[in-house]
């Protein structure tokens, strides 16, 4: 494992919002949803749902209910626990909370996957989860807890400044800073 | 004009309402700015857009996501897109 490459991969995956019309296919998007799938998951529950998307005209629906999806992406995941098997493996705290931070784990595989194979992606949350819910047929017991889209990037947006570490970490115990 | 385009419209707007009850404060202007954007394409499409309307929603898709990163820049944006338009005005009135 070198240490180097991975950090390259973690800082220089950026949002990407804006891409070319090239679609993404189907075997990319399984490999993508592969990654996301060896997260880590509270009690080992896999309580995620994938919900995939490259079809541009069938995309396109979700614009309207999308406030910030701006364009038509390449390809959309939509990163969806099922509280049903949460709360089987892993109990209340898994349906109300851990099934929530095992999709956002995936959500991060996807998209340094993403980046590895010199795609584009940006995690939405702006999206209605009532509409999506009917869209796309989903049952009581699945929430879309976030939208991966994905392209080939049209732009490289700037680089954010990071909080600095010495900001943010405490040792061992809280300090005022 | 397609009447599904108005539809998009019209999902896109009442959607941003919902989200904006508790999305933050900044998301307001971006919001109304991709309206802009987007009516500006549904008249590209009918073919009733001007270059100046094109002009502007490559003016606004460049710009907008720095609301994201810097909001002085956001700011500034919004100044040098609102100055577009009222020199347009001025010159269309003269």
């Amino acid at each position: 494992m070198d240490f180097d490459k991975l950090m390259n991969v973690i800082k220089g995956r950026r949002s990407i919002r804006r891409f070319t019309n090239k679609t993404i296919n189907k075997e990319t998007i399984c490999q993508l949803v592969e990654a996301g799938c060896w997260a880590p998951s509270g009690g080992n529950a896999q309580a995620w749902v994938f919900i995939v998307h490259n079809n541009r005209e069938k995309m396109k629906r979700f614009l309207r209910f999308a406030p910030g999806l701006s364009e038509v992406p390449g390809g959309m995941i939509f990163v969806c626990s099922d509280k049903e098997r949460a709360y089987q493996k892993s109990g209340v705290l898994g349906r109300d909370v851990m099934a929530s931070m095992d999709a956002s784990m995936a959500g991060q595989n996807i998209m340094l996957a993403a980046y590895a194979l010199g795609l584009g992606s940006c995690v939405l949350k702006g999206f209605d989860h009532d509409a999506a819910k009917l869209l796309m047929n989903l049952p009581e017991h699945i929430t879309p807890e976030m939208l991966i889209i994905l392209g080939e990037p049209k732009s490289q947006p700037k680089t954010p400044a990071r909080r600095p570490l010495s900001e943010v970490i405490h040792y061992e115990k809280w300090e005022v800073k | 004009m397609d009447k599904e385009r108005i539809y998009d419209l019209l999902g896109y707007i009442t959607s941003c309402a919902k989200e904006l009850l508790v999305d933050p404060p900044k998301y307001g202007p971006f919001r109304l700015i991709n309206v802009a954007s987007r009516i500006i394409t549904i008249f590209e499409e009918e073919g009733i857009a001007d270059d100046f309307m094109l002009e502007l929603k490559d003016f606004i898709d460049e710009n907008k996501f720095c609301m994201e990163s810097d909001e002085k820049e956001f700011q500034i944006f919004l100044n040098e897109l609102v100055k577009k338009i009222a020199v347009k005005t001025a010159i269309d009135l003269s």
